[in-house]
Order: C-alpha cells, then sequence, then structure tokens
C-alpha cells in the first residue's frame, strides 16, 4: 500500500490551464518579466510568451500568450499608470479663485480637498470623486451668488418697511 | 422658522462641537446618514452655514487647523439653539413623530 502511494507521489504533474483569477496573476508575471527585462520583447520578437507556476492542487499551471498581445499588455499597463498619476493630483481650483475673494475661495478648496480625499474618493473613486467635487464647486459658487442677491434685496425690503 | 437643511446643520454642528470646520460638520452629517439615504451635498452644507452665520443661528471664527492654516470654524450660538428647540418643539407638538411611525 505505502510503495503504492510513493509512486502516486512520484507520477508526472498535471499541466492545466489556468483559471481566471490565476490567468489574471500570470499576466502580471508575464508583464513584471517584460519590464524588468527577463523577457526582452523587441519589436522584431514574435511567437509565444509562456509563464507557469505550481498551484495548491500540484498541478503546474502554464499559461501561453501571443507575444503581440503581451505587448499590448504591457503599452497598456504603462499608460494605465501615468492616467493614475495624472488622477492622483488634487483637482483645480482655479473657478473659486477666479469667482471667490482669496480669503473665501481658500477656506472653501481646502474643505473640499478634505472631503474629497476622506469621503468622495474612498465611496466613488477618483474619476467621480473629481466630477463631485468639480459639481460642489459650481454649488458653491451658484449658492454664493444667490445669497448674495437675497441678502440685497432683505436689505432693501427692510428699508421700504422702515420709510412706510 | 427654520428650513430643513439648516435644521439638520444646526443638529450636525452641535455634534461636531465648538469651531467645527465644515468638513467636520458635512462628515457628521454622511456619517448619521443610514447607508443608501441621499445626503444633502457640501456645497448646500457649505453656503448655509455662510447664511445661518448672518442669521446669527451660528458664529464664525477664524480657527487654526492642524497644518496651520486659517480657516473658518462655526459654532452653534444661543439663537441658534433656540430655534432648533422651537423647531423640534413644533414638530412635537403637531404630533410628527407618532404621526409618522418614528417613535411610539
Amino acid at each position: 500500500m505505502s510503495g503504492d502511494s510513493e509512486n502516486a507521489d512520484k507520477q508526472a504533474p498535471i499541466i492545466r490551464q489556468p483559471n481566471a483569477f490565476e490567468t489574471h496573476e500570470l499576466r502580471e508575471v508575464l508583464i513584471n518579466a517584460v519590464k524588468t527585462n527577463k523577457f526582452p520583447l523587441d519589436p522584431k520578437t514574435c511567437g509565444v510568451g509562456s509563464a507557469e507556476f505550481t498551484a495548491d492542487d500540484g498541478a503546474v499551471v502554464r499559461y501561453e500568450v501571443n507575444v503581440a498581445t503581451l505587448r499590448t499588455w504591457v503599452e497598456q499597463s504603462f499608460s494605465d499608470k501615468i492616467s493614475d498619476s495624472l488622477e492622483a493630483k488634487p483637482p483645480s481650483s482655479l473657478f473659486l479663485d477666479l469667482f471667490m475673494n482669496p480669503e473665501d475661495a481658500n477656506d472653501a478648496n481646502i474643505n473640499l480637498l478634505e472631503i474629497y480625499a476622506k469621503i468622495w474618493v474612498p465611496r466613488h473613486g477618483v474619476r467621480w470623486a473629481k466630477r463631485i467635487y468639480y459639481g460642489q464647486i459650481a454649488r458653491i459658487l451658484i449658492g454664493t451668488a444667490f445669497d448674495a442677491i437675497i441678502g440685497r434685496w432683505e436689505k432693501i425690503a427692510k428699508a421700504v418697511r422702515l420709510i412706510g | 422658522m427654520l428650513g430643513k437643511l439648516e435644521e439638520l446643520t444646526l443638529l450636525a454642528a452641535l455634534r461636531a462641537g465648538d469651531n467645527a470646520l465644515p468638513s467636520q460638520i458635512y462628515e457628521c452629517l454622511v456619517d448619521s446618514a443610514e447607508s443608501g439615504d441621499r445626503t444633502a451635498a457640501f456645497g448646500a452644507v457649505y453656503t448655509t452655514l455662510s447664511r445661518m452665520a448672518r442669521k446669527k443661528l451660528v458664529s464664525e471664527q477664524q480657527v487654526f487647523d492642524q497644518q496651520g492654516r486659517s480657516r473658518k470654524g462655526y459654532s452653534v450660538t444661543g439663537v441658534g439653539r433656540r430655534a432648533i428647540v422651537n423647531s423640534i418643539s413644533r414638530l412635537r407638538e403637531l404630533g410628527g413623530f407618532a404621526l409618522t411611525g418614528a417613535m411610539i
């Protein structure tokens, strides 16, 4: 019995296709291999790139990918990083600076940035958080202008009441 | 008489404490809302605070945050407290809580 189990242990590992999760991991391995020059990918390279690892179930998971596809992935990963770093920049407060006095604009902007970082980005992601940020700038500007008009109107109404 | 947003902002300002920054008051509003509930927009809360400062419902002070930046801090005044008490009392007198089944 024990001899049989030893033979079973020595059997060649099963090679299988990766599942969706493993595919994602192996894709990252391949992209990193290209980026760190472990897998040189000059424009003339063609054929198939592959990566493999031993999964928890003992099977060897092998993933093969066309070099042209791999090249696209690498380019995509670089452009994703660039767009991520651009989006990580805080949004511009230009409109606040243009239409409000500097003290009020500064105060409003600091508050907006705090909420942007604490609430909007974790809840909605950078892209939506920026849209909300600009929407709220518009709201503050419109609200402030509206309040100023109402304030003047109230003063006029008060004066008219006093005269009357 | 207080509007609904003024009422909520005053309560949030009370919860945030004295010299609370608009962002802290807004955080209190967001935290108090149940998940899925719509909360007021920050722009509306910010302009409401300025409006309430003119009505003397809250007082506006210059405060310095942890980074040493000059900010506007808001505290609820006596007038503001009376206004919120009146508003809640009126709601209770009309039977608002019981009628809507919010409280037995």
